[in-house]
């Protein structure tokens, strides 16, 4: 089982405390459509996770067979604080690496495309990075860290990242030389001139002192989140593959085809760091479509049964055949993306949810056993009300036409 | 010390002369040949018994196979490219080629790293004949000599290893002297 799944309450646990401290304080709280599409984003990252670590693990597990120079060993204390320190080293460098490259860049997108800052930014993951990822990670296969130990360094690497992306907590004194801290990390979520490119370490901030990129929060300019060719959607498979469509754009209108890879390698600023519009943090306009309250409360229940789903999903993944396995991802990626163009108020959205709905109250009547889930009629019935209400309830927005004017996708 | 830890040791030194000869100049034609050098230095440890490096050794060979000829291939043919006029570039480029390379030998697709060294070294000597580069023809005919010899393995009549590591040497010099001149006649 995923032990990813082990973290999911204090995740949950975690969010409801920093949205009552942040109402408590008066500051400006989560956003609700931000937020699901965050969390949207951390769903689809699992599922895709699931495909993409199949391959990347098995990978670095056959380079550790085929080349380590030893086995570290995993009794001893020593071996794990090397490892952890080799893992963010490299980590701040496949960071850099996914700022700085084109197609990595595409991947890496997803996680800043929030004009937000709150623990459910740290969710919104990328589902394609882990494709470009791991090549930075063969060296430890060779020096002899074992996968289970790469494994866990890289979960320590990762949860660690979590508590970082808060508002409620400042400067953390001589711990910012260090660390990661919440003040730094909010420096990298910037889209402000001095935010651009710094930042990138995963645990120790040491990297960035090190290596040039480090910049500190500055207290006469409010960090704006975000990133400077906005998403504008709650869509988070389009969050996903924006900018991938930039990059095929960007391609095709380039003659040659060493200029067409160079598309995909090159930073996103060009190779020489062409000169970007600098950036004026008054003027900045976030996006914020007025998404009705009801609209949100249905994604809020949906994205409940979504993370169900999911928690489902990852512990019967590994005893489904891949057909199944796309199958229950295909579904969990409908659900995400159909209630995430609600949110957006996209003209398409409602009729994509009724057509989802309705298949899957069909699919709740030609198998009673949900991906080995067998359920009792009882169950059974109850999801096919609960569903059909819902499912009415949409069709009745498609005639009143409550869902606001469509907004149109980013550039 | 060995032979083959000899000639891996002169592969090295002529790797680590042309480095810190070039890297300001030629970014990428530097990386490619850092890689064969690290490669060389880990051969020349395990050619003197430190036989605890021999999969570091062979995973940089491997590296040198599928990313380091190509990059050189490439400085060559384009020597204007921003993929080898600059180090992001070329990084880049290597860790593109390496990670696609590593991916399919581990995977099964053994002969994947030869193929690629074999088809960058025709490229270079493609390259070297239509510029009618005398000193690049002849690197690149010890490059494809050398790369034959390693093809033979235990079958040749003589040290495969020697030859692939004293042509690789031989060849990188020649080219690179060869890259020099055309940069001068530019």
């Amino acid at each position: 089982m995923s032990p990813i799944l082990y973290a999911f309450p204090v995740f949950f646990a975690s969010m409801g405390v920093e949205a009552w401290l942040l109402r408590r304080r008066g500051l400006p709280g989560y956003d609700i459509a931000d937020a699901l599409t965050s969390l949207h984003a951390g769903i689809l990252s699992q599922v895709a996770g699931v495909f993409v670590k199949l391959l990347t693990f098995t990978l670095y597990v056959l380079v550790y067979q085929k080349f380590a120079v030893t086995a570290w060993p995993t009794d001893q204390a020593l071996p794990w604080v090397l490892a952890l320190l080799a893992y963010d080293f490299i980590y701040y460098w496949a960071h850099r690496f996914g700022h700085e490259v084109g197609i990595m860049w595409a991947a890496h997108i997803v996680h800043h495309s929030s004009e937000h800052f709150n623990l459910s930014t740290a969710l919104r993951q990328s589902s394609s990075g882990g494709l470009f990822g791991w090549v930075f990670y063969l060296p430890l296969a060779v020096v002899g860290v074992p996968p289970v130990m790469l494994a866990i360094v890289g979960l320590i690497d990762l949860l660690y990242q979590y508590w970082v992306h808060t508002e409620l907590i400042g400067k953390l004194g001589w711990l910012e030389k260090v660390l990661v801290t919440p003040s730094n990390h909010r420096v990298h979520h910037g889209q402000n001139d001095y935010c651009i490119d710094t930042n990138y370490g995963g645990i120790f901030i040491v990297w960035d002192r090190l290596f040039g990129t480090y910049a500190d929060e500055r207290d006469d300019e409010k960090v704006v989140y975000g990133v400077r060719g906005p998403l504008l959607s709650y869509n988070p498979l389009w969050a996903n593959l924006q900018h991938y469509a930039v990059l095929i754009e960007q391609a095709a209108a380039t003659k040659g085809w060493r200029q067409k890879l160079q598309v995909w390698l090159a930073p996103p600023g060009g190779w020489h760091h062409e000169r970007v519009q600098p950036f004026d943090p008054a003027g900045f306009v976030r996006f914020e479509p007025p998404t009705p309250p009801v609209i949100k409360r249905y994604a809020v229940v949906h994205y409940v049964v979504l993370a169900l789903m999911l928690v489902h999903f990852l512990m019967v993944q590994a005893g489904l055949d891949m057909g199944s396995r796309l199958g229950y991802a295909a579904i969990i990626l409908a659900a995400a993306v159909t209630v995430g163009g609600m949110l957006e108020g996209a003209r398409w959205a409602l009729a994509a949810e009724a057509a989802r709905l309705a298949a899957t109250i069909l699919a709740i009547f030609l198998w009673p056993v949900w991906f080995t889930l067998a359920t009792p009629m009882v169950a059974r019935v109850a999801m096919v009300i609960g569903l059909g209400y819902c499912l009415g309830w949409v069709a009745h927005l498609m005639r009143t036409a409550l869902v606001t004017p469509a907004v149109a996708p980013a550039e | 010390m060995t032979a083959n830890a000899a000639s891996d040791l002169a592969l090295a030194l002529a790797c680590g002369w042309l480095v810190a000869t070039r890297i300001g100049r030629q970014p990428g034609f530097s990386l490619a040949v850092l890689l064969i050098g690290i490669a060389a230095a880990l051969g020349v440890l395990r050619y003197v018994g430190v036989d605890s490096v021999s999969g570091a050794h062979r995973f940089a060979s491997l590296i040198s196979a599928c990313a380091a000829f190509p990059l050189i291939a490439w400085a060559l043919r384009w020597p204007d490219d921003p993929i080898v006029t600059t180090m992001a570039g070329a990084v880049r480029a290597a860790l593109l080629a390496a990670g696609v390379g590593i991916g399919a030998t581990v995977l099964g697709l053994s002969a994947w790293g030869a193929t690629i060294s074999v088809s960058a070294a025709l490229l270079i000597s493609v390259t070297m004949v239509q510029r009618r580069n005398g000193v690049g023809v002849a690197g690149a005919a010890v490059l494809v000599i050398a790369m034959a010899a390693a093809a033979l393995g235990k079958a040749a009549p003589f040290n495969a290893i020697v030859v692939l590591h004293v042509g690789l040497a031989a060849a990188l010099l020649l080219l690179a002297r060869a890259s020099d001149q055309r940069s001068a006649n530019r």
